[in-house]
């Protein structure tokens, strides 16, 4: 059911996605949020991957609403592995509460971005890898990465 | 007179590493700015580089002033060096209007940031790659790109 404005309906969209990934860790304590278990990610290690890729989308966001075009296209394979285990891995040692903290910032400025932005950087046909709705489906795919780790670990 | 605070020196800092940035490309055509002549890079490369690390400090300099840790360490030449080819790679299609576009863009975002933050956040809150302003990064790749156009004496 579409509510809304598609501004309001992305919002709200994001809002969601983003909600499913905050259920997702309730209750973890920092040490089982930080067990290497999902091929060598830790729970800590997901979320700081969103919050990087928040932060490119954020600047993709304002490229657009320029009249720019987006600077990460067909990101796949090496290139994407580089950025994210370089990112993941500088960012393991930051504690629980920062991360959440970062991921919260970030999220937040996406979403002014997108309140500001002119209707057309609002079409995902206008980004690269980093799509004004791409959070949607990879916070949930992360969000079900992280709840098939739990049923496995039974935590 | 009023002396200056630290965030306003680190300020000033900037917006000289920025002037000396745009006084370094003034003149040049698109064409030459796009030329892969400064080891494999282009003078369109090195602003998109400017750029990456700005969009990253933006970002850093918010995570320390609100109290947290910096999140990119200390790191050498050959640590950095393949993201920083995989980031120029992407970035190498955009115009020259959009470059300069973005790297206006994020300056200011960085200048805000730095405009935000608590002082003794910007003094000694900056322990990774990633200072507070970046003017001797700005400074550096100004220099390459001058010392480019000295030697093909454009």
């Amino acid at each position: 059911m579409r509510i809304g404005a598609a501004r309001d309906q992305l919002i709200l969209e994001l809002d969601t996605a983003r909600a499913r990934v905050m259920e997702a860790i309730t209750g973890l304590t920092e040490e089982q949020m930080s067990r290497q278990e999902m091929d060598g990610w830790s729970v800590k290690d997901h979320l700081n991957h969103l919050t990087a890729c928040d932060e490119i989308r954020f600047f993709e966001i304002g490229r657009i609403s320029r009249g720019g075009q987006p600077t990460f296209r067909g990101l796949d394979g090496t290139p994407s592995d580089v950025f994210n285990e370089t990112i993941v891995s500088h960012r393991r040692p930051l504690s629980t509460e920062q991360v959440l903290a970062d991921l919260a910032f970030t999220q937040t400025l996406v979403l002014e971005a997108i309140a500001g932005a002119p209707e057309p950087a609002l079409s995902r046909d206008a980004y690269g890898d980093y799509p004004v709705d791409g959070s949607i489906r990879h916070d949930i795919a992360h969000a079900e990465i992280i709840e098939s780790w739990r049923k496995r670990m039974n935590i | 007179m009023r002396a200056l605070t630290d965030r306003d020196e680190l300020i000033q800092e900037m917006r000289a590493a920025r002037q000396r940035v745009l006084e370094a490309l003034a003149g040049l055509t698109e064409e030459q700015m796009s030329r892969p002549d400064l080891d494999g890079w282009s003078v369109k490369d090195h602003l998109t580089h400017l750029t990456l690390w700005h969009e990253m400090r933006f970002f850093e300099i918010s995570r320390v002033a609100r109290a947290g840790q910096p999140s990119f360490p200390l790191s050498t030449e050959e640590q950095v060096t393949p993201l920083n080819e995989a980031v120029a790679a992407h970035r190498r299609g955009l115009s020259l209007a959009q470059v300069v576009a973005d790297l206006e863009f994020a300056w200011s975002m960085v200048e805000q940031a730095v405009a935000a933050c608590p002082e003794d956040r910007l003094e000694h809150g900056f322990s990774g790659e990633i200072g507070p302003v970046g003017t001797a990064h700005d400074f550096a790749h100004a220099e390459m790109i001058t010392a480019w156009r000295q030697r093909e004496d454009i």
